[in-house]
């Protein structure tokens, strides 16, 4: 085992990034991901979203009712008896309403001229969450209504086209319950190893395997004794382990911060998912090794490749935001299916294990595919030499 | 005497290149062998051939009396090889790079550490066992480069240019190492530009020139092969071509050349040219310096086989 035994002290000396990498994803874990975890689910996110307005409509166009109705879709409407300011004060510190909207006469004229300013007036405590969030919203709409403006449209249509336009955002940000799009923590987890796994196993491995790959030290090993079969399985065994061990830290890791959920037919899928992946960050860290010619050049394939799938496959950015092209040229990236299958599997029913096997199957096609694909370089190499 | 490695008609080809053609050596064992030959003239490529390492386009290799493949591990278990370039890892330290290249043959764990302490104390690294090859000067790391190829004690040995760059100190360790190894019974193949070690310690040697095998033999066989017997140079001040002519004329002399005040006279057999050359420089009253005569030396010997110096 005397290979096996080399692998282990050159890794030695490259370890440094890999612990880098295990450890930035361990802070981003535990620092952003699990502290917006408050033990609420999905539901009771989504209904402390919504926020207590009342609102003083003085204009009466049709513009200031298509604007309330659509601000009733979303938040919740209080009525209010007097627009003075000691009532409203009261009523926004005993917290019965979030804040007050006073659309004022002329509303709907200005935001039929294109004025952008001054069209409505909020009363909120300054800077709570709830606030902002409604007149997000509200400043959402008028800006939709105005691009519409611009674009040519009267109001009347400017105003119908928004409110179907931002219906079918609302679809997407306040889903009903079992909808795709609300992803726990533990998505967020094992769908974050779809970059950090490439980046870390590229850096880590790809340099050990030059080593064995330098021209003197190849020849002097192949003038040895020592079966070039025994030399190759043993570096294999080795990368496997690592892969192996690396797996085990984030199963630890996701064991710390999701305790029982990890041991759940949606956990193991996880993780099955996730030794899937490895074999793909293997086969890039060997392609890698017989591409590159030196250290430097190895950290960079590391970033394109593993930066460029996560922004391309939906690891940094959901794929609802991505454009129909850029997802066409996912399906040609391991990191989508990856992804894909992180995606269905944390909204697991049994009717969906089929399709969570073929994203794996997928991966496991791109995992050789690599392999095979570094085979042939080193092979040309070696008969240029 | 039983042959280590018989190589018949060797050919190897780079492309258009004909790096060896029809190479022919014989090796016995218990010599030190040496390969004598210019850069480029295909030392190195004779090696990687017979260590299976470079395919060939035609010939046998033969080593004790076995077809040396790729795959002849049994054979391969008795080669020890140091190559030109030093092939050592830069992650691992003086101790742990031996014990690699030991254990690539030796699996016993206690004979193997018994034989990296004596690889060690035999190139001399006790004081850097834990030293990376990096912080190595250059003699040392050929050193290193030497115990990770003789560790586990192999009956041959390769040394392909093993003291390139190295100090003459550094040098000369390493000649009287490999002359040690050689009296415990291993028979060495030495390749070497530098013809002063090739006649220090080699048993036979092999002149190279073009991939050709040019003359082989001791190396008072190779001189014997040629007109040079002995050249005689004498330090003189303006010597008229008249003198240079008669002197060229002395019995067994066959040419002489007149460079820088330096006379230098070849001869071809007889006892007594140094007296007669002494006694016209009397004679004709001629006031000189210095006096040397010299044996033929390799350089002599390629030059008459090759028509060219073996040192540019
Ligand atoms: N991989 C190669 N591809 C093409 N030509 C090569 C290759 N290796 C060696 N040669 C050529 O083959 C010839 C013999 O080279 P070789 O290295 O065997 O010489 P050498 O006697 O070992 O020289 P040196 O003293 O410089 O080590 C040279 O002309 C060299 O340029
Ligand atoms: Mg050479």
């Amino acid at each position: 085992m005397q290979v096996f035994k080399s692998y282990w002290k050159i890794l030695n000396r490259y370890k440094g990034q890999m612990i880098m990498y295990l450890s930035i994803f361990m802070v981003v874990l535990f620092c952003f991901i699990i502290p917006n975890d408050m033990g609420e689910d999905g539901e009771n996110q989504y209904t402390s979203m919504k926020a207590k307005f009342a609102v003083f409509d003085y204009d009466h166009s049709a513009a200031s009712e298509a604007l309330i109705s659509y601000l009733e879709g979303i938040h919740i409407i209080v009525e209010l008896k007097e627009d003075d300011t000691e009532t409203i004060q009261d009523e926004l510190f005993n917290r019965n309403i979030d804040c007050v909207l006073r659309i004022p006469e002329g509303f709907g004229e200005k935001l039929a001229n294109g004025e952008q300013t001054g069209l409505v007036e909020i009363v909120a405590i300054m800077g709570t969450t709830i606030s902002m969030l409604f007149e997000t919203d509200l400043n959402t709409y008028l800006n939709f209504v105005n691009a519409y403006l611009l674009a040519g449209y009267d109001s009347k249509i400017a105003i119908e086209h928004t409110d179907t336009a931002l219906n079918q955002q609302v679809d997407v940000r306040l889903p009903e319950q079992g909808d795709t799009s609300v992803m726990g923590n533990r998505y967020y987890y094992f769908n974050y190893l779809g970059w950090v796994l490439i980046c870390m196993m590229v850096i880590g491995i790809a340099p050990i395997l030059m080593v064995y790959n330098k021209k003197n030290l190849k020849e002097r090993v192949h003038c040895s004794a020592y079966p070039f079969s025994r030399i190759h399985q043993e570096i294999l065994l080795g990368v496997v382990l690592t892969g192996i061990g690396i797996c085990a830290v984030i199963i630890a890791g996701a064991v710390i911060a999701f305790q029982g959920d990890v041991f759940s037919a949606s956990g193991g899928l996880y993780i099955l998912n996730m030794f899937s992946y490895m074999l793909v960050a293997l086969g890039f860290a060997f392609l890698v090794s017989n591409l590159a010619a030196n250290v430097e050049i190895v950290n960079m394939f590391a970033n394109v490749i593993s930066l460029g799938m996560a922004f391309l496959c939906g690891i940094f950015v959901p794929t609802e935001v991505l454009g129909k092209g850029v997802i066409a040229i996912a399906h040609f990236l391991p990191a989508y299916w990856y992804s894909q299958a992180c995606g269905r599997i944390e909204h697991y029913t049994n009717g969906a294990l089929g399709e969570i096997l073929t994203c794996m199957g997928i991966e496991l096609l791109f995992a050789a595919t690599l392999v095979v694909l570094g085979m042939t370089i080193s092979r040309k190499k070696r008969v240029e030499a | 005497m039983a042959l280590a490695i018989k190589v018949s008609n060797l050919v190897k080809r780079y492309k258009d290149l004909v790096a060896l053609d029809h190479f022919n050596l014989e090796v016995e064992e218990g010599e030190i062998l040496g390969l004598l030959g210019p850069n480029g003239s295909g030392k190195t490529t004779t090696i990687n051939c017979i260590l299976s390492l470079l395919s060939y386009d035609k010939g046998e290799i033969l080593i004790f009396d076995q077809e040396m493949k790729p795959d002849s591990y049994e054979i391969k278990k008795n080669i020890g090889v140091v190559m030109q370039n030093v092939a050592v890892f830069d992650e691992m330290n003086v101790y742990e790079n031996i014990d690699y290249f030991c254990g690539l043959y030796i699996q016993d764990k206690n004979l193997r550490k018994q034989y990296v302490e004596e690889a060690i104390a035999f190139v001399g690294l006790e004081d850097y066992k834990k030293f990376l090859p990096k912080k190595l000067s250059g003699g040392l790391l050929r050193r290193l480069n030497i115990a990770c190829g003789i560790a586990h004690k192999p009956k041959l040995i390769f040394f392909d240019e093993p003291t390139v760059a190295v100090d003459p100190q550094s040098r000369n360790q390493i000649l009287e190492g490999i002359l040690a190894l050689n009296r415990n019974g291993a028979t060495i193949i030495y390749t070497s530009h530098y013809m002063e070690e090739v006649e220090q310690i080699c048993t036979r040697i092999v002149i190279m020139d073009n991939g050709k095998n040019a003359a082989v033999g001791t190396k008072e066989e190779l001189k014997k092969m040629i007109k040079n017997t002995e050249s005689i140079s004498v330090e003189i001040l303006g010597l008229a071509q008249e003198d240079i002519d008669t002197m060229k004329r002395l019995p067994h002399a066959y040419s002489a050349e007149y460079a820088d005040n330096h006379l230098k006279i070849n001869f071809s057999g007889g006892k007594h040219n140094l007296v007669r050359v002494l006694e016209y420089l009397q004679e004709k009253n001629i006031p000189f310096g210095r006096v040397y005569s010299e044996l033929p030396t390799l350089n002599d010997v390629f030059l008459e086989i090759t028509g060219k110096a073996l040192r540019d």
